[in-house]
């Protein structure tokens, strides 16, 4: 199927092509631009029946509630002040847990990564392959143990422990992607640096790190979002509104407030902020994190 | 070389990181809907007068439960105050999970509550908490909905409100007249069973402890739901997914039920502008009866001191000041939230309040009320009977399979709590 | 170069010893645990009745899990769960993947924004679809009243069988896109010239498909398989906000049954010994995905 033998259906196929695009992003995007658009909708478009499906001009008052709290505190439904203040503090704990998460895996998985991509004998591989059996368990494995030592010693509810907890959980597969990109890195280039009379942590420092900043950024991305949208671990280990994370507070407005959709709406795309965000600018990354385990041997 | 150690003090001081920030104030647990902001407001004026710092963790009322006794049976002081349900009282009790108040509590004090709120606090010869929205469920319906449909009275007893329904539905005023709140896991579906059981005159055990729901009014009642919702189509099939007390309000509120039972001083909110649409159309009544008597079902909570508390006075200070008289008082004209004490009730501003919310009806339904069983197992038994509610609401199981199934396992969690 | 790799490349000793931090995180919070988890197993803990005291059991829990129909019908949810994403997933995603592999104007962003599903929180998933899915106001009812195909509003997630199916039509959609792509990246990696040598042969674009594309593409497709299935087993944010195991257990999927085995009846005994029995299932799927691609490597 040539171009040459393609080129007089091209006209007709090009409409159906476009028409099967946009049936694909429908399908795709859909419930995503109804959530934003309940978001901004007005409260009666949405009570209505069959939903006003787009509401102009879009009315951001519920994001304001959200992030700058009400004004005036009667409220027709449960709703209540302290409800959205738990929300504001929930989307702070999101980004330090993730950001913490993020730099220690990274901090970690580059040290370990080094030493398995340069092992000289099949000691790193087997601990990795060791450490990724561990990763394929499932969560809840670890969830009942963990949960009763940490109420044991009365460490339940902490930020610190959810960030050590998740970064424990990615830790294997951080360390797996930068192994995979340390070890494409040319041995010359060390060997040069170590002529020079560097140490080993100089000669990650210098040479390995500025050379593997994709490889970084691949698994920076990808833990960042995982972190962002862990939601068992930080429902299981939190329980004030100074430690919990902003998509277990999701959870504490389905069900509740009933008839706010429109708030309900806005904390949903607030919460997906930051992974969308990811997503759409660092998909580059965010992809490669995710077939650097499927791909590379 | 280096690198390593520099790794290992960072995840080190992070482990210690989660470590520092040891509380130095007092810590009480509860649940979203506990938290209003007139409940914020007093528990800040609490630790203004008292002068003992108060932290309140927020928690998922599902979850609530669970860390709560979690942290008591690791012996952890996690928390100091807490809310307890009547039907926990006798787990906790027995568990010694609760510090006893009879050291602290005046006998002024115990002769100023109220015998049906005195059922939630003490057990045993022990004061174990301080009555806390001692509250039991009001009847409340939309009078202006009824009018417009020719009826001039509240239903007196189920009978007739079925046949009211049946009219609102048909002359389209309301789509389900009768509003109720039966998601998966949410306590109010053994509430509303047990209340319906007792206005059909029976009860859930009988005099030897034995399962006697499976048998007449239990029968019925459960009978009598299904038919409500499949039959006379007056019950919304998506209340199975529906939780929330506020919802039921919410959903009167907005003219889409006629009838509900609501726990507190409903006509409080309900009839107040800034939170209801139709503020001014509702009443309350006694609650409608079967063969029984019109009884609604009372849950008596208190605020109690865990055992693992480490300063037991500076708990009791806040915790008198949180949930004694004067708390109690703001927390009635404010949030309409009912009050365990004698004096709050004999008191003329809360009086007066109440004389415009219903509070003649209120006190005589307070001589019709059920509460629910006292068993150490009961938390597991409740699951148990609202998985059973919702089987037969969903078709899975016919209303007598279910029950005797039931009865079953309730016989063999009780074997399996006794000693 | 021999001798630069004997400089450079270090022994087991340093391995280990670069590697020490993470090795006590891992082997601190994910080795030890395991090995508590396995002694937890055997006892009952009584948790919800602490004067009955901790008791051992051997393996009760085992046998009870084993044994319990509660556990049985997760299961059978869970691979009906899987089996939906698969099978519609699979035609569903090896479609779109062929729509967008022909050059077309913006495809790169197009093909950027499939990935949006795939990194939307669970939570917030479940907030989503239970919008979608509302009685009353959802837009799924409001689309099929629209285009005329129902008549009346339907409440999506009461009738117990219609809930499994809706969650798991949930599911599928964040899954899809991801699958795409990877049938997009499998399509874009066989060569053009299979295709014109077919036609050259008489093939239609039909029998090329069939012939070529698919079985070339059968690696993705079987290493999907053996993922969605290990997944669906961990399955729990979406249940726990859409529809929390409900109406009547109906979506209780083994995800959400371990976790109100473990967080709501604080039975972490019995608990314990369920997630290693869902732990070996996945265990034997991950070996078997494992073997696949080890084959898959060696074949090329």
């Amino acid at each position: 199927m040539t171009r040459e033998m393609r080129m007089p259906r091209r006209l007709a196929g090009s409409t159906v092509q476009a028409l099967l695009v946009i049936l694909v992003m429908l399908f795709t995007l859909g419930p995503v631009l109804w959530l934003i658009a309940s978001s901004v909708a007005e409260p009666k478009d949405l009570l209505s029946r069959p939903p006003r499906w787009l509401s102009w001009p879009p009315d951001f008052s519920k994001y304001r509630e959200l992030i700058a709290g009400s004004g005036d505190g009667a409220r027709a439904t449960t709703l209540t002040e302290s409800t959205l203040r738990s929300f504001r503090y929930a989307m702070g704990n999101s980004l330090v847990t993730s950001c913490g998460v993020t730099f220690l895996c990274l901090a970690l998985g580059t040290l370990s990564g080094y030493a398995t991509a340069r092992s000289r004998s099949n000691t790193g591989k087997k601990l990795i392959y060791l450490m990724l059996l561990v990763q394929m368990l499932p969560v809840v494995v670890l969830l009942v143990p963990l949960f009763l030592i940490l109420s044991k010693l009365g460490l339940l509810d902490r930020l610190g422990m959810v960030i050590v907890l998740l970064s424990a959980i990615h830790l294997p597969f951080v360390i797996w992607i930068l192994r995979g990109y340390f070890q494409g890195i040319p041995m010359e280039l060390e060997e040069a640096a170590v002529v020079d009379g560097a140490t080993k942590l100089q000669v990650i420092r210098k040479v390995i790190l500025p050379l593997s900043l994709p490889g970084l950024f691949a698994a920076g991305t990808y833990t960042f979002m995982q972190s962002w949208n862990a939601f068992m671990i930080p429902l299981i280990f939190t329980s004030s509104d100074s430690t919990r994370t902003v998509t277990v507070a999701i959870s504490m407005f389905v069900g509740r407030h009933y008839t706010d959709y429109g708030l309900m709406s806005a904390a949903g795309v607030l919460a997906s902020l930051p992974p969308m965000l990811l997503a759409i600018f660092f998909q580059r990354y965010l992809l490669a994190g995710l077939t650097a385990g499927a791909v590379k041997g | 070389m280096k690198g390593s150690v520099l790794a290992i003090l960072a995840v080190l001081s992070f482990g210690s990181l989660s470590l520092a920030g040891a509380q130095a104030k007092l810590t009480m647990i509860d649940n979203p809907e506990g938290q209003s902001d007139a409940m914020v407001a007093l528990e800040n004026a609490a630790q203004a007068k008292t002068g003992v710092a108060l932290n309140v963790e927020v928690v998922p009322p599902d979850q609530v439960n669970v860390k709560l006794e979690t942290a008591l049976a690791a012996k952890v002081s996690a928390y100091d105050l807490f809310v307890i349900d009547i039907i926990d009282l006798p787990k906790y009790a027995a568990a010694g999970w609760v510090a006893p108040l009879n050291n602290f509590i005046s006998p002024q004090m115990q002769k100023d509550i109220l015998p049906f709120a005195k059922q939630g606090v003490y057990s045993n010869g022990q004061w174990l908490a301080l009555p806390w929205k001692a509250e039991f469920m009001s009847f409340a319906y939309n009078k202006k909905m009824l009018s417009d449909a020719g009826f001039d009275h509240a239903p007196a007893t189920w009978d007739e409100l079925i046949k009211m329904s049946v009219a609102l539905k048909a002359k389209k005023l309301v789509d389900f007249p009768m509003v109720f709140t039966w998601g998966a896991g949410y306590e109010q579906i053994t509430s509303d069973y047990t209340m319906l059981v007792a206005d059909l005159g029976g009860t859930l055990f009988d005099d030897k402890g034995e399962p006697a729901f499976n048998k007449g009014a239990g029968v019925k009642a459960l009978q009598m739901m299904y038919d409500m919702m499949y039959v006379q189509k007056i019950v919304d099939p998506s209340a199975l997914t529906i939780k929330g007390g506020g919802t039921r309000r919410d959903l009167l509120a907005g003219g889409q039920g006629a009838f509900a039972f609501l726990w507190g001083t409903p006509l409080v909110d309900l009839n107040d502008a800034k939170k209801s649409s139709l503020a001014g159309q509702f009443d309350i009544a006694l609650a409608p009866r079967g063969a029984g008597g019109p009884y609604s079902l009372a849950g008596p909570m208190g605020l109690a001191i865990t055992s693992t508390c480490k300063d037991k006075d500076a708990a009791w200070k806040i915790l008198s000041s949180l949930a004694g008289p004067e708390g109690e008082k703001e927390m009635f004209l404010k949030d309409g939230a009912p009050t365990g004490w004698r004096s709050v009730l004999q008191d003329p501003d809360v009086a007066a309040s109440l004389a415009k919310s219903g509070g003649a009806v209120m006190a005589k339904q307070a001589e019709y009320i059920a509460i629910r069983p006292a068993l150490a197992y009961y938390g597991e038994w409740s699951s148990a009977l609202q998985d059973t509610v919702q089987r037969v609401l969903v078709k899975k199981v016919g209303v007598q399979k279910g029950l005797d199934d039931l009865a079953k396992l309730t016989k063999e969690l009780k074997a399996k709590y006794t000693k | 170069m021999s001798y630069s790799l004997s400089l450079r490349r270090h022994g087991a000793m340093s391995t280990v010893f670069l590697m020490t931090p993470s090795l006590i995180l891992i082997f601190g919070l994910l080795l030890a645990p395991l090995g508590y988890s396995l002694a937890i197993s055997l006892f009952d803990l009584h948790a919800t009745a602490p004067w009955l005291g901790v008791r051992f059991v051997g393996l009760g829990n085992f046998a009870k899990a084993l044994s319990s129909p509660a556990f049985g019908a997760a299961v059978a949810r869970t691979l009906y769960l899987s089996a939906v994403g698969i099978g519609l997933g699979i035609p569903i995603s090896l479609g779109f993947a062929l729509i967008l592999n022909r050059p077309f104007k913006l495809r790169g962003l197009v093909r950027g924004l499939l990935i949006v599903p795939w990194v939307i929180p669970g939570s917030v998933q479940g907030l989503l679809w239970s919008r979608i899915f509302d009685p009353h106001y959802g837009a799924l009812n409001g689309i099929l009243l629209q285009l005329g195909l129902i008549d009346s509003y339907v409440p999506w997630l009461i009738d117990p069988a219609r809930a499994l199916l809706m969650v798991a039509l949930a599911n599928l959609w964040s899954t899809v896109p991801m699958l795409t792509l990877l049938y997009l990246a499998g399509l874009q990696g066989i060569p053009k010239e299979l295709y014109e040598a077919a036609s050259v042969d008489g093939s239609t674009s039909v029998g090329s498909f069939w012939r070529i594309t698919f079985p070339l593409l059968l690696p993705v497709t079987l290493i999907t398989l053996i993922l969605k299935t290990i997944d669906a087993f961990s399955l729990f944010d979406l249940v726990y906000i859409l529809t929390g195991g409900g109406p009547a257990d109906s979506t209780q999927v083994t995800g959400y049954y371990l976790y109100q085995a473990a967080f709501t009846s604080l039975d972490y005994g019995y608990a314990s010994a369920l997630a290693w029995i869902i732990a070996l299932a996945t265990g034997c799927l991950a070996f078997f995905y494992s073997k696949l691609t080890r084959t898959e490597e060696e074949s090329r």
